[in-house]
């Protein structure tokens, strides 16, 4: 097997390869490429990305966009659509409002910035965000793109997972692959000898400590949480995945959910929105999708679980 | 001239004639073949030589049983040799080999 890791998109990447060929070591050194082009297009911490520059034109019309672009907004809006909008792309402004406005690895965790020049100030902020993204004009002819005026984009946790996919299509052909993008996990299929790829679920509460071993043999694994992004503003401890009912970080008794689906598009989607909808709520939606399997950990009492989630994981025989 | 119905009964009394002629000789040649026939072949009757039979077909010994696990095993003896020892199977115990935990080759988590 061969591995590579390095730092992109704000996380740690790891892409496994099981061939012995050479040509899968001399394809594996190009993927750190592959995501710098991705991150140049996608980023809302670059000014010059492709999706700022779209930011910087909301309101003055269309906008033609690459075709990475393209797959990545029309992946997003799919996910805003499943989750009725509880996951949308459209929620920059309050992230920045929020204080995450810079690369988290520059955020002050303890003084945030009080947000950049430029950005909407908070009365112009739209208070339909649960429909908001509903707005985006686009033609597939012309592959253009129309924001209403005052939207801002962010792609964020959607954007390294549609990555991780990307990477996993394109080495595939060497062999049997997994793109861990900060943990968020995307795999082609089976191990080279049939297995299934084994991914430890981390317990947010005790970092070294494992809750499950998960069993992959496709699709992907995401794990949304509120346990690491976070800082102080004032009194209040903020953290980044917005509640678009309220514009705010969502207040949730869930620690982190952690999502086993198809896609990991689909799996960082439905973690995301388990996650703002609660432990009840979030329960009830994830296990009216058989194809999803969930682990959701709450700030005080025991782990609860889809009744899907034991046929993902590791079983410890009885004695 | 001669009478046509004494000329009639004449003519039938040759075929008379001729045909008793013709059987006695069929008959005097089936004997004749008769005659001349190899004898039967018959076996003489032989008086079977049948032996004793061994004392150990007339008195079997026991067929050896299957050993009950942990008993002591019965000598098993065929009469005119020495008595042999059937050690007992080791005992079979059902043992479930559990397969191993894999170690984990990456771990998710809340976005690092």
């Amino acid at each position: 097997m061969v591995q590579l890791t390095f730092r992109a998109m704000g996380s740690t990447i790891l892409v496994l390869v099981e061939s012995a060929d050479p040509a899968a070591e001399q394809a594996l050194r190009q993927v750190p490429a592959w995501f710098a082009t991705w991150e140049d297009a996608l980023s809302r911490f670059q000014v010059a990305s492709e999706l700022m520059q779209l930011n910087q034109r909301a309101g003055r019309g269309w906008v033609t966009v690459s075709p990475v672009l393209w797959e990545v907004l029309d992946g997003a809006l799919e996910a805003a659509q499943a989750t009725n909008g509880l996951v949308a792309p459209t929620l920059l402004a309050h992230l920045v409002e929020a204080g995450y406005d810079r690369d988290f690895a520059s955020l002050s965790v303890e003084r945030p910035s009080p947000g950049a020049n430029g950005w909407p100030q908070k009365d112009q902020l739209s208070a339909q965000n649960i429909a908001f993204w509903r707005l985006i004009e686009r033609n597939p002819t012309t592959r253009a793109v129309a924001l209403p005026a005052g939207m801002l984009l962010d792609l964020g946790g959607f954007a390294k997972g549609w990555a991780a996919t990307q990477a996993v299509r394109r080495l595939a052909d060497y062999g049997a692959t997994l793109v861990d993008a900060g943990g968020d996990i995307a795999v082609s299929g089976p191990r080279r000898d049939g297995s299934p790829w084994p991914i430890a679920v981390a317990d947010p509460r005790q970092p070294d400590h494992e809750l499950a071993l998960v069993l992959l043999t496709k699709g992907g694994l995401a794990t949304s949480g509120r346990d690491y992004r976070r800082w102080r503003k004032g009194a209040d401890l903020l953290h980044h995945i917005i509640d678009p009912r309220t514009g705010k970080p969502a207040t949730s008794d869930l620690l982190s959910v952690t999502v086993a689906a198809p896609t990991l598009e689909k799996a960082e989607a439905a973690a995301k929105a388990a996650l703002i909808l609660g432990s009840e709520a979030g329960l009830a939606w994830l296990e009216a999708q058989p194809e999803l399997a969930a682990l959701l950990v709450l700030e005080e009492n025991q782990p609860i679980q889809t009744t899907t989630w034991t046929a993902v994981c590791w079983k410890e025989s009885a004695s | 001239m001669k009478k046509p119905k004494a000329q009639g009964q004449r003519t039938q009394g040759v075929k008379l004639m001729i045909s008793a002629a013709a059987l006695a000789a069929t008959l005097g040649g089936w004997a004749t073949l008769s005659s001349q026939a190899t004898p039967e072949m018959v076996a003489a009757p032989v008086a079977a030589v049948v032996s004793a039979p061994p004392a150990w077909l007339l008195n079997p010994p026991p067929i050896p049983t299957l050993q009950a696990i942990g008993t002591t095993p019965a000598a098993v003896q065929v009469p005119g040799t020495q008595p042999v020892v059937v050690a007992p199977a080791p005992a079979l115990r059902e043992v479930v080999v559990a397969p191993a935990r894999p170690a984990p080759v990456t771990t998710t988590q809340s976005s690092r």
